[in-house]
C-alpha cells in the first residue's frame, strides 16, 4: 500500500516515535511518503513539503495562482474533485481554492491511505482523501485534543463527518475526543507509544534509594517548557520541601516559551542554585540523564500519554505524574510509580516525601513492575504490528 | 522642544498614544518615529508629528535616497557622520538598507530629546547622543525591567553598561525607580512622574448582596497572575461564597480555559477579548471588586482608574502598587504569588461594612487626585525635559 504521512513539521530527532513508525510500516512492505514543512534530514523516507504561506498578499495570490496551475496540469481530476467536496460541504469559493493550495502538494499523489499525524494537520485538509481517492486516517496525540480546541472550538465538526479511522494515544484521549464531538458511531483505536528497549539501559542500582547515606537527591523532568506541564507547580512543590530542608537538584530538559516564567519563579522560591534548566537535548543525552536521576517527575496539567516516563520507567526510574488523562495509563498508581491529583502541589510535596520514606526493597519492586510493564505492554514490536492492522483490517 | 517619542511601531500602546498626546498638550513638539502597524493614526494636535520608518526591504529603497538627498542638502556632515555609522555597524547591502531605514529619520529631522520606550532598544540609539548631541531618556516600565535583568544575565550586563550614560530616566514608580538604580542608573537623572487619572464621578457601590462580581483587566500573560486569581476564586466558592469573575483582556487565552475546566469554575469565571476603553470602564463600572493578581507590576494603570472611579481594589503588593494602595485604608495588598491570602483579602474587602467601604473608596480617590493629577503629570514632564536640556 502507499501511504501518506501528514505533519506539520519534518520530524526532528528526537521524534523517535515517528520515525519508528515510518520503519515498521516499510518493513512491512508498504511505501511511506511523508507531507511536511521543512528538510529531510533524517527521514527514511520520501518527503513532499506543502507551499510557502507568505505575508505579502500580493506575492501569496500569485503563488496560488502558480501551484494551482501546476496542480491542474499534473491532476486536474484530483483538484476538480477537491473543489466540488468544498463546494458541497459550503466552503466560499475563495477559502476554497485556499485549501486547494495548502493541500496542493498532497493532490497531486496517488495513495491508499492519508494519514494526518496530529489532529491538527487535518484541519483545513479534510477533503484532501476523498479528493485523490484513499482513505483518511487521524492520529490524535495530546495539545492536539486538549489545548487547540479550547480557543477553536469545533474545530472538528467538518473531520468528523469524512474521517474513516481515528488513532489515539491513550483511552483518556478516546474520552476527551467524544467530549469534542466525535460521533459514538466513528470507532477510535487505542495504540499506545512504544519504547525500544535495547536502546535504553536498565540501571536499578545505585540511585539515591540504595544509599546508606542518603545525600543529594536528583530530581528529572523531561518536558518542553510549555504551561501545559505543570513545571510552575512542580517548583511549588520543591520549594516547600525545600522549606523543609530536603537537599535535592532538579533538572529540566526542554526548551520552551515558558522559560522567563519558570526562571523567574525560581528566583521567587530561592531555588536558583537547585534548579538548572537545561534546554533542549539529544535522545542520548537525554537518555543518560534518565540514567543519573534518582526521581523522575511529571506533573503535567494534562497529557495525550507522556512518552518521557515511558523512558524514565525504562531506564528504572522511579516516576511521580500527576492524574492527567494520558498519565493514570502511562502509570499504574502504587504498582508501578505514583500518581498524584494535578494542580496540588502540596499534594505532589506530600507524595514525594512519602515515597523518600519507603524502603529501599518497596521502590525497587516499583521500578521493576514498571521496566516489566513497559516491556510488555508499551514495546515497540506491539505498537508496529497494531499500526500494521490499522491500516489493513 | 522637539521631543521625539520612540517605541518602534506606530499607534504605540495604550499608554504611550496617552503619553503622546498629553506630552503635545504641555506645549513640546512631539516628533513620532517608527514603523505603522495596521492603520496610520491621526492626531488632533498639530504638535504631533509623525515620521513612518519604511517597513519592508523595497519600501526602505524606494525611499532612502529621498531621505539622504534631504540630510545631504541640510546637514553634509550628517550625512557623512551616519553613513560612517552604518557602515561601521553592519555589512552587505540589505542589512545597510535596513539599518538606514531605522536611522536615518531621526537624524534628519534631529530633535532635542529622543525618548526611548522600552529600554532593551537602547542601545540601537546611543549613537544620536554621540554623534548629533541628542538627549536620550528612557521610560522605566513593564517587564524589560522588571522581570529580564533579573533572570537574564545579558540584559542585566546591558542595562549595567549603558543606564549610567543615559541623560534622563522617566520612572512610572519610586519601586521601579530603585531597580533601575540597582542596574546602574543615576539617582539624580530620575524623575518618577505618576500616570495622569481623569478626575471621574464616584460608581455608585453594589448594596444587594450576591453575588460578588470581581473583575480583572489586562493582557493574558503569566506575570499577571491569573492562575492564581482563579485559585483564590476556587478557595472562595468552595467556601461558599457566591461570586463571578470577569478577566478582560487581550492574548491566549488557553491556560486559564483549560484550568478553569479543570477547577471546574466554568459557571462563575468568564473571559472577555480586549475592548475598548470606554466599554472596559463601563465592566469595570459594573462590578464590586478589582482584582489586580500580578507577579510584577511597574505600577498598574487600571488600579489607578479603579481607584479613581471608587472601585475598591484587591492588588498584589508588587512593584509600584504600594505607592497607590495603603493597606486597609485605600484598598487591600496581598502578598504577590500567594493564592490563599489573596482570597482571604478579597472575601475581607467584600463582607466590609458599607459605611467603612464607603469611606475607603472616597480616601481612595482623593489619594488618585492628590498624586496623580494632569497637572502633575504635566508639571513633572516639562521639568524632565528641561533639567534634561541642561545636563551636560
Amino acid at each position: 500500500m502507499r501511504i501518506g504521512l501528514v505533519l506539520n513539521s519534518v520530524p526532528n530527532y528526537s521524534e523517535t516515535f515517528l520515525i519508528n513508525k515510518i520503519r515498521g510500516l516499510q518493513e512491512n512492505g508498504h511505501e511511506v511518503i511523508v507531507f511536511a514543512a521543512g528538510k529531510n534530514a533524517i527521514l527514511p523516507c520520501k518527503l513532499a513539503t506543502p507551499p510557502p504561506v507568505i505575508q505579502s498578499r500580493l506575492w501569496q495570490a500569485w503563488l496560488l495562482v502558480f501551484y494551482l496551475k501546476m496542480l491542474f496540469l499534473k491532476a486536474p481530476k484530483n483538484a476538480i474533485r477537491f473543489f466540488q467536496l468544498e463546494h458541497q460541504s459550503g466552503t466560499p469559493w475563495r477559502q476554497n481554492l485556499e485549501n486547494m493550495y495548502l493541500s496542493s502538494h498532497i493532490l497531486s499523489k496517488e495513495l491508499d491511505w492519508l494519514h494526518f499525524g496530529f489532529g491538527t494537520a487535518a484541519i483545513r485538509k479534510e477533503h484532501t482523501a476523498k479528493a485523490i481517492g484513499a482513505k483518511m486516517a487521524v492520529s490524535f496525540r495530546g495539545s492536539d485534543a486538549y489545548v487547540y480546541p479550547l480557543s477553536h472550538p469545533n474545530c472538528y465538526q467538518k473531520m468528523w463527518r469524512v474521517v474513516d479511522k481515528v488513532h489515539v494515544i491513550s483511552k483518556g484521549l478516546q474520552t476527551q475526543l467524544t467530549r469534542l464531538g466525535k460521533p459514538g458511531s466513528l470507532d477510535s483505536e487505542v495504540i499506545y507509544p512504544a519504547v525500544d528497549l535495547t536502546k535504553i539501559p536498565c540501571k536499578t542500582e545505585g540511585r539515591w534509594f540504595s544509599k546508606p547515606e542518603k545525600q543529594r537527591l536528583e530530581i528529572l523532568t523531561v518536558a518542553r517548557l510549555h504551561w501545559i506541564k505543570g513545571l510552575d507547580q512542580t517548583l511549588k512543590a520543591l520549594s516547600m520541601l525545600h522549606a523543609k530542608g530536603l537537599t535535592f537538584s532538579f533538572t529540566i530538559i526542554g526548551a520552551g516559551a515558558e522559560l522567563e516564567r519558570l526562571s523567574y519563579l525560581t528566583k521567587q522560591y530561592s531555588l536558583n542554585d537547585k534548579v538548572v534548566f537545561k534546554g533542549r537535548c539529544s535522545p542520548e543525552q537525554t537518555l543518560s540523564y534518565y540514567q543519573n536521576a534518582d526521581l523522575y517527575i511529571q506533573y503535567s496539567l494534562q497529557e495525550g500519554f507522556g512518552n518521557a516516563v515511558l523512558e524514565a520507567q525504562a531506564s528504572g526510574l522511579p516516576c511521580i505524574v500527576s492524574d492527567a488523562d494520558g498519565l493514570q495509563e502511562n502509570i499504574m498508581d502504587g504498582e508501578t510509580g505514583w500518581v498524584v491529583h494535578r494542580q496540588h502541589p502540596e499534594a505532589l510535596a506530600n507524595k514525594i516525601e512519602e515515597v523518600l520514606s519507603l524502603p529501599h526493597d518497596e521502590v525497587s519492586r516499583i521500578v521493576q513492575n514498571a521496566r516489566k510493564r513497559v516491556e510488555s505492554t508499551f514495546n515497540i514490536k506491539i505498537q508496529q504490528k497494531a499500526f500494521e492492522d490499522f491500516f489493513t483490517s | 522642544m522637539r521631543i521625539a517619542v520612540y517605541s518602534g511601531i506606530i499607534p504605540s500602546t495604550v499608554f504611550i498614544e496617552k503619553l503622546i498626546t498629553e506630552l503635545a498638550e504641555t506645549g513640546h513638539e512631539v516628533y513620532l518615529f517608527g514603523q505603522i502597524k495596521g492603520k496610520k493614526p491621526t492626531y488632533s494636535n498639530k504638535l504631533i508629528k509623525v515620521f513612518p520608518m519604511p517597513g519592508s526591504f523595497w519600501q526602505a529603497v524606494f525611499f532612502i535616497p529621498w531621505y539622504q538627498f534631504q540630510l545631504l542638502v541640510s546637514n553634509p556632515g550628517n550625512f557623512f557622520a551616519l553613513k560612517k555609522h552604518i557602515q561601521s555597524q553592519q555589512s552587505g547591502f540589505r542589512k545597510r538598507t535596513r539599518l538606514w531605514a531605522k536611522l536615518i529619520l531621526p537624524v534628519l529631522h534631529q530633535p532635542d530629546v529622543f525618548h526611548i520606550q522600552w529600554a532593551k532598544s537602547l542601545a540601537d540609539w546611543f549613537f544620536l547622543k554621540e554623534l548629533f548631541g541628542v538627549k536620550l531618556a528612557v521610560s522605566l516600565r513593564g517587564s524589560q525591567i522588571n522581570i529580564s535583568p533579573q533572570i537574564e544575565p545579558e540584559t542585566a550586563a546591558l542595562y549595567q553598561g549603558l543606564f549610567p550614560r543615559v541623560d534622563g530616566f522617566h520612572a512610572v514608580s519610586h519601586a521601579i525607580a530603585e531597580r533601575a538604580i540597582g542596574l546602574g542608573a543615576q539617582k539624580e537623572r530620575i524623575q518618577v512622574i505618576y500616570s495622569a487619572q481623569k478626575t471621574r464621578e464616584l460608581i455608585r457601590l453594589n448594596t444587594t448582596k450576591e453575588p460578588c462580581r470581581l473583575i480583572s483587566v489586562g493582557r493574558f500573560h503569566w506575570v499577571k497572575g491569573y492562575s492564581l486569581a482563579l485559585e483564590a476564586v476556587k478557595h472562595l466558592k468552595d467556601a461558599g461564597v457566591s461570586l463571578h469573575y470577569t478577566i478582560v483582556g487581550k492574548g491566549k487565552q488557553e491556560e486559564i480555559l483549560l484550568q478553569i475546566q479543570l477547577l471546574g469554575l466554568q459557571d462563575c469565571v468568564s473571559l472577555q477579548a480586549e475592548k475598548p476603553h470606554t466599554e472596559v470602564l463601563q465592566l469595570m463600572a459594573e462590578s464590586d471588586i478589582m482584582v489586580l493578581p500580578s507577579y510584577e507590576e511597574g505600577i498598574a494603570n487600571v488600579v489607578l482608574e479603579a481607584m479613581s472611579m471608587g472601585l475598591p481594589v484587591v492588588s498584589s503588593n508588587c512593584g509600584g502598587m504600594q505607592e497607590a494602595i495603603t493597606d486597609g485604608e485605600t484598598g487591600f495588598l496581598f502578598e504577590s504569588g500567594h493564592a490563599q491570602e489573596l482570597a482571604s483579602k478579597i472575601q475581607l474587602c467584600y463582607s466590609q461594612n458599607p459605611e467603612i467601604k464607603a469611606a475607603m473608596v472616597k480616601k481612595a480617590q482623593e489619594h488618585i487626585r492628590n498624586n496623580f493629577s494632569e497637572s502633575a503629570f504635566k508639571s513633572g514632564f516639562s521639568r524632565f525635559y528641561t533639567q534634561m536640556a541642561d545636563t551636560n
